[in-house]
């Protein structure tokens, strides 16, 4: 049986070769040097491709929690939001806008700890029902308070945010960490396997995570 | 006889399928019985709640709510759940300000899936 899950997982992932590999790397260059061409649309297309390399992350981090490790969670919107939110703030507190980036990405994932281990406590479809209550408990409480921004949102002064081609390549960034975190932990031969040699052909963080796929809880005293 | 058919497709649709219940026409007719009853408490909601097309996660999770505190397939343990749900927002609605009283409903999923995910009355 187990030997079967690992199958199933590695023909859901997929195994990574060199061809991708280079597909990656060119496109990564061009994506890298797009902006240095002047051409007529080019903001435009700049800012569409800014929501392509957010939605590519946003994306591949779902993937990771419901594609690798299959815990199907609906409540990603939170933390996508908090981390919106708490940008926010600290724009508007006067920090700087790539510290308060970071210092948002720290936030939401201390935040996140507590509520994974009241998830991670159901299983299966009620895991998701869970994920998507917490979900709408946020939703309610920012759309309660008005220093929460209310229901009218928030008006962030002018920073680094405000330039499209800081966005283009603060996004690009995240999509291409995303991959790599991916190509790296997650992958059957992603490249943390082959140095560590773990003698599986999966991932170290994917093998340990697919092993105790029952349930959630086991998955997250596994890991 | 469309109960019993229900059932005995949720329990096994293979078995039920080679004793000669078309499985996809009773499952539509699940569908149809359970999104109906939806749409006429949807009428009714909208009587007496101010709504918006924002509105029906609330009510989504609240129905998940309810069934799933009175254990899933139960009648009895819904009856139940129902009166329990709605009489606890209603009272939390005297302390609280009544734009999060539906937080109090996640709040019991929560801790019912954690503490008890087969439901108060289930059969199981």
């Amino acid at each position: 049986m187990p030997i079967e899950n690992e199958k199933m997982a590695m023909r859901n992932n997929g195994q990574i070769n060199q061809r991708t590999y280079l597909t990656i790397m060119v496109l990564g260059m061009i994506a890298l040097g797009l902006p240095l061409l002047r051409f007529p649309t080019r903001e435009y297309i700049l800012s569409v491709l800014t929501f392509v390399f957010i939605y590519k992350a946003l994306g591949q981090s779902w993937n990771i929690l419901g594609g690798f490790a299959k815990q199907f969670s609906l409540g990603h919107a939170a933390f996508f939001g908090l981390g919106a939110f708490l940008t926010a703030f600290g724009c508007q507190l006067g920090a700087p806008a790539l510290l308060s980036l970071v210092i948002a990405g720290i936030l939401v994932a201390l935040v996140s700890y507590p509520l994974g281990r009241i998830c991670f406590a159901a299983k299966g479809p009620y895991f998701t029902i869970i994920t998507l209550a917490l979900a709408e408990i946020f939703r309610i409480i920012f759309l309660w308070r008005p220093e929460l921004s209310g229901s009218e949102g928030l008006t962030l002064p002018v920073n680094f945010f405000s330039k499209n081609i800081n966005m283009y390549y603060l996004a690009l960034t995240m999509a291409a960490g995303f991959i790599l975190i991916v190509i790296m932990f997650l992958l059957p031969n992603g490249l943390l396997s082959l140095v560590y040699k773990t003698g599986t052909q999966m991932g170290p963080l994917a093998v340990r995570i697919s092993r105790k796929e029952k349930t959630a809880g086991s998955s997250s005293r596994v890991v | 006889m469309t109960g019993k058919k229900i059932r005995a497709v949720s329990q096994s649709k293979e078995s039920a399928e080679i004793l000669g219940i078309d499985s996809l026409s009773v499952r539509q007719t699940a569908w149809v019985i359970g999104i109906a009853s939806a749409g006429l408490m949807g009428a009714l909601v909208g009587l007496v709640n101010p709504f918006s097309p924002y509105a029906g996660t609330t009510y989504l999770i609240t129905a998940f709510t309810v069934a799933i505190l009175g254990g899933m397939g139960s009648m009895f343990g819904t009856i139940i759940a129902g009166f329990i749900v709605g009489m606890t927002e209603s009272l939390f609605s005297i302390i609280l300000p009544s734009q999060i009283t539906p937080v109090i409903a996640f709040i019991i999923i929560i801790v019912a899936l954690t503490v008890r995910p087969e439901g108060l009355f289930s059969r199981s």
